[in-house]
């Protein structure tokens, strides 16, 4: 493919030798298509040679301040949903998902138009849609963090902020601790700007998300030597599960992401043009992952050796003389990594244990054909899984095209070896999602990185049209494993069809996303109060609760509640959050076995939230570590949340209403 | 093939000197300013200023095209930040908006400064020379340069873009404000600490959020028999709080209930447990 592919976005024909987007570009990347010539009548020049004429100056942004202004349309109408959906008006939800097409599509069409101006349109669509869709996620809380990990971080930069020390206790998320690259980020600009934390904490994730995207966008570019493939590489990650919130949150997977993304980018750079400081980048960029985030270190670690060895591999195959040091940077990283770990972090690994084993105690429990609880799925409606499925089934589809055609041509590029095998892996660690009841939140965490090989390969088959079914040649004949005869790009009809299908499958795998990811579906728009709704959870009778807790209670009490009373608890309230209190609530009597759990997990506190004897939970649970996930049929009752007032050593300390505070010491 | 268009613009107005004065007005910007200068200073050295000293400094001798820079400055303007937030905690200094403003300005400075020490000590050759960034980001030809007509044809609809984007995040936080905009109106009670010689504990009550309209309100204590051992009228004063200490008897368990005005069943209830 390397050797044979053309430049997309240029002019399809009558170009005899097109000049290469980036410096190191091969001139092997481009293609001589016999220009056609000929005047029609009028005396205009045809439309193909005046597209002849390369388009585009330094600041060139062709058409993308329209097409953004269309998609900034669709954010005031996610905007305006999301009014509907606190005030519970009708067609909110239609208002949504209109919105979220407008946002996405009109950027895709431009991309997959083959008319850019250049580099400079496609990056300012890409940046102008990740703007847009970082509104997104900010406007459906603007005013302050309401997702439990957010809530856990604003602890955490807030506690800088108090104390000036870094690596300070946090009970909210305790691996946090040693992990401060996204707190340091946050305390920084709240102190510099004078900003509430919240809103500093907004513009940190923005920037983070923005220059993820950028780098993503910069990677692919030096990769593809195609503007176009990078903006659709981008456009398709904007798809992927956890792009949108995740991703996209103060949380510290965020903070590391552009880090990540920065240090690919420069391992390739130096790769390709040598030079230390591509390399002190590289190195630098591994130490910020490092000491952002832990998974996405590993994940680096991963990606740079599958790069390494991808490279290692090519160069024997092709019959190049092999470079050991293609895995100079891997063994860095996994170095800087593995230090960070064993002399800072060493509490990560007991953090990261558990839900490792669930996979494994999964996977064997698969195997030995038994059923346990925390085997069991969650339950996912068939829409979504039919959406899911169709935008799985297009990237299989076009990644088995770029497959083919790769083994093909023979194609050389390590690059594109290591993009097929990392799209390989997003296919597998799909089947993951259905490992246990922790099995979507693991996919769709490992997506955030797998997705993004996956998004090259199907921005490389959607851009160059990467036959999924060879032509046949003269004698009717398909190639399967011969070099295919060069093709001109598809024109006319064919350029129509295939950039409507490619939008429809981005803007496909965009919905599957959104109803797939986060928030859940009941969940998309804001609004009243939902129990065990997570954002939809907090509102001022829990924020209050939990502020009365710091308050009058002082710092470090073991609090247990459900799910939102426990996040609210530890983070404003600044409590020893206490996670598998659950039997307390769900049993009709107060018996010693409750005496002797209060004990043992030593709980002083309970939070009884009063909404939850009337509504179900919308995650299927109420509480951390859940007994009853997925079981329930009716709220809880009256008996199992008034219970505590009938304990003659309780005291019921706070009430606003709708929550109610219990100290549970007194009878110890 | 891409035009090379060389300007020179007087070392007053080369990228270091123009960063180095960014950086100084937004450090002054961030300690001695107002509010609004503090807002753009901070953001400057934290998301743009020292990045690009550092892109300037490390890739002073390469070509990088125009997406490139755009993303290396805030990127490694937030590494910036992070290794001075290590190093000044490892050295032991309190982590607030001096030693950050000044570790942000200081390091940008200190970049700037070694780069030119180093452009002076070790001048790059022609061929070291960087050249105009590559690509479609470079000049097609001279008579491509930026005009005031394409470029305002450009901007016009960014412009929508901003207002569009201006007008829904308004809306949303609008929005978001006034539904989270409820009262909570709370009664509660400190724990209470054991009791004296004579019996009785003082118990701290307090509520909030009380509304004008609901008052004035009623707190009564009453026994497990249901007798009423306090009771005290709470007019709802501006701040919508009140606070009372009641001295109570410790031995017995009892009931604290708020009432509003003209209610017969308690609005909000306290239990206070018997003191062991």
């Amino acid at each position: 493919m390397s050797d044979h592919t053309m430049t997309d976005d240029a002019p399809e024909a009558g170009v005899a030798a097109r000049t290469a987007v980036v410096p190191a570009a091969k001139a092997a990347k481009t293609v001589v298509v016999p220009a056609r010539t000929g005047m029609p009548a009028g005396g205009r020049k045809p439309a193909r040679e005046r597209r002849a004429k390369p388009r585009g100056g330094p600041y060139d942004l062709g058409h993308a301040p329209a097409v953004l202004m269309v998609s900034s349309l669709g954010v005031l109408m996610v905007a305006l949903a999301y009014t509907g959906g606190r005030e519970t008006a009708g067609g909110a939800a239609l208002a949504y998902w209109i919105g979220q097409v407008v946002v996405v599509t009109p950027v895709v069409l431009r991309l997959l138009s083959r008319r850019m101006a250049g580099a400079a349109e496609s990056f300012i669509l890409v940046i102008g849609l990740a703007v847009n869709q970082y509104l997104l996620k900010w406007m459906y809380s603007p005013d302050q963090f309401r997702f439990p990990d957010e809530l856990q971080h604003w602890l955490a930069t807030t506690v800088i902020m108090e104390t000036g020390e870094l690596f300070r206790p946090n009970p909210a998320l305790p691996p946090a601790v040693h992990f401060p690259g996204l707190a340091e980020l946050g305390a920084a600009v709240a102190s510099m700007t004078g900003l509430p934390v919240s809103y500093a904490g907004i513009l940190v994730a923005g920037v983070a998300h923005l220059v993820f995207v950028g780098v993503l966008f910069a990677c692919v570019l030096r990769t593809s030597n195609s503007p176009a493939v990078a903006g659709v590489a981008c456009a398709i990650y904007a798809t992927a599960l956890h792009y949108l919130f995740f991703s996209s949150m103060f949380l510290y997977q965020t903070a590391a992401l552009p880090f990540f993304m920065l240090a690919v980018w420069a391992n390739r750079r130096w790769r390709t043009d040598g030079g230390t400081p591509f390399l002190v980048v590289a190195a630098g960029s591994i130490a910020m992952t490092t000491v952002s985030h832990h998974v996405t270190a590993f994940a680096l670690i991963a990606t740079l050796f599958l790069l390494g060895i991808t490279e290692l591999v090519t160069d024997r195959l092709s019959s190049r003389r092999r470079r050991w040091s293609a895995l100079a940077v891997p063994v860095a990283s996994l170095v800087i990594v593995a230090a960070w770990i064993l002399l800072v972090a060493r509490d990560v690994l007991g953090y990261l244990e558990e839900p490792v084993n669930q996979v494994i105690a999964t996977v064997t429990a698969l195997l030995d054909g038994t059923t346990t609880a925390s085997a069991a799925s969650a339950p996912v409606s068939t829409i979504q899984l039919a959406l899911q499925g169709a935008g799985l089934l297009g990237l299989g589809v076009l990644f088995l095209a770029v497959g083919r055609d790769m083994i093909a041509r023979r194609d050389s590029d390590a690059w594109h070896w290591a993009a097929l095998a990392g799209g390989a892996v997003f296919f597998l660690g799909n089947g993951v999602r259905f490992l246990g009841s922790n099995g979507p939140e693991i996919a769709g965490r490992l997506s955030t990185f797998t997705y993004i090989p996956i998004s090259i390969i199907a921005a490389l088959a959607l851009v160059r049209a990467v036959q999924i079914l060879p032509l046949r040649d003269a004698y009717g004949r398909r190639h399967w494993t011969t070099v295919p005869p060069a093709t001109p790009p598809p024109t006319g009809a064919r350029l129509v069809v295939r950039v409507l299908a490619g939008s429809a499958l981005i803007t496909l795998l965009m919905i599957g996303a959104r109803a797939g990811g986060w928030p859940p579906l009941g969940s998309l728009l804001p609004g009243p109060y939902v129990a065990g709704g997570f954002e939809r959870s907090v509102d001022a009778y829990g924020v209050d609760a939990a502020n009365w807790e710091r308050v009058a209670l002082g710092p470090g009490n073991r609090v247990g509640g459900d799910v939102t009373s426990v996040a609210l608890a530890s983070t404003y309230g600044r409590q020893d959050p206490v996670r598998e209190v659950a039997a307390l609530y769900y049993a009709g009597l107060w018996t010693p076995a409750q005496d002797e759990l209060v004990d043992r997990l030593a709980v002083d506190y309970l939070v009884v939230d009063q909404r939850l004897g009337a509504q179900l939970p919308q995650s299927d649970a109420y509480f951390e570590n859940d007994p009853q996930a997925g079981r329930l049929t009716r709220p809880l009752s009256s008996n199992q949340l008034g219970k505590f007032d009938s304990l003659p050593g309780v005291d019921r300390l706070y009430d606003n209403g709708t929550v109610r505070i219990y100290r549970m010491g007194n009878d110890q | 093939m891409n035009a090379v268009l060389r300007r020179t613009f007087p070392y007053a107005l080369s990228a270091p000197v123009l960063t180095a004065a960014a950086t100084v007005l937004a450090g002054a910007g961030v300690l001695a300013g107002p509010a609004v200068t503090a807002a753009l200073g901070g953001m400057l050295l934290g998301f743009v200023l020292p990045g690009l000293a550092l892109t300037g400094l490390l890739f002073r001798r390469r070509t990088l095209t125009a997406v490139d820079r755009t993303v290396l400055a805030p990127a490694l303007s937030r590494a910036v930040l992070i290794v001075s937030g290590l190093i000044l905690y490892v050295a032991g200094v309190r982590l607030d908006r001096t030693a950050w403003t000044l570790a942000a300005a200081g390091t940008t400075l200190a970049v700037l400064a070694a780069g030119a020490v180093s452009g002076r000590l070790r001048p790059a050759t022609e061929d070291q020379q960087p050249g105009p960034p590559p690509g479609p980001f470079a000049p097609w030809a001279p008579k491509q340069r930026v005009t005031a007509a394409p470029l305002a044809r450009q901007l016009a609809p960014m412009m929508l873009v901003l207002a569009l984007l201006a007008g829904a995040g308004y809306l949303s936080h609008l929005s978001s404000a006034y539904s989270y905009d409820v009262t909570v109106t709370t009664l509660s009670a400190v724990p209470p600490g054991p009791a004296d010689g004579s019996g009785r504990r003082v118990v701290r009550l307090s509520a909030s959020g009380l509304l004008a309209e609901d008052g004035p309100y009623t707190v009564a204590v009453t026994g497990p028999d249901g007798t009423r051992l306090a009771e005290r009228t709470v007019p709802v004063p501006d701040s919508g709080s009140w606070q009372a200490n009641l001295r109570l008897p410790a031995a017995d368990r009892l009931t604290v209930r708020l009432f509003r005005a003209g209610d017969t069943v308690a609005y909000r209830t306290l239990l206070i447990a018997a003191a062991e």
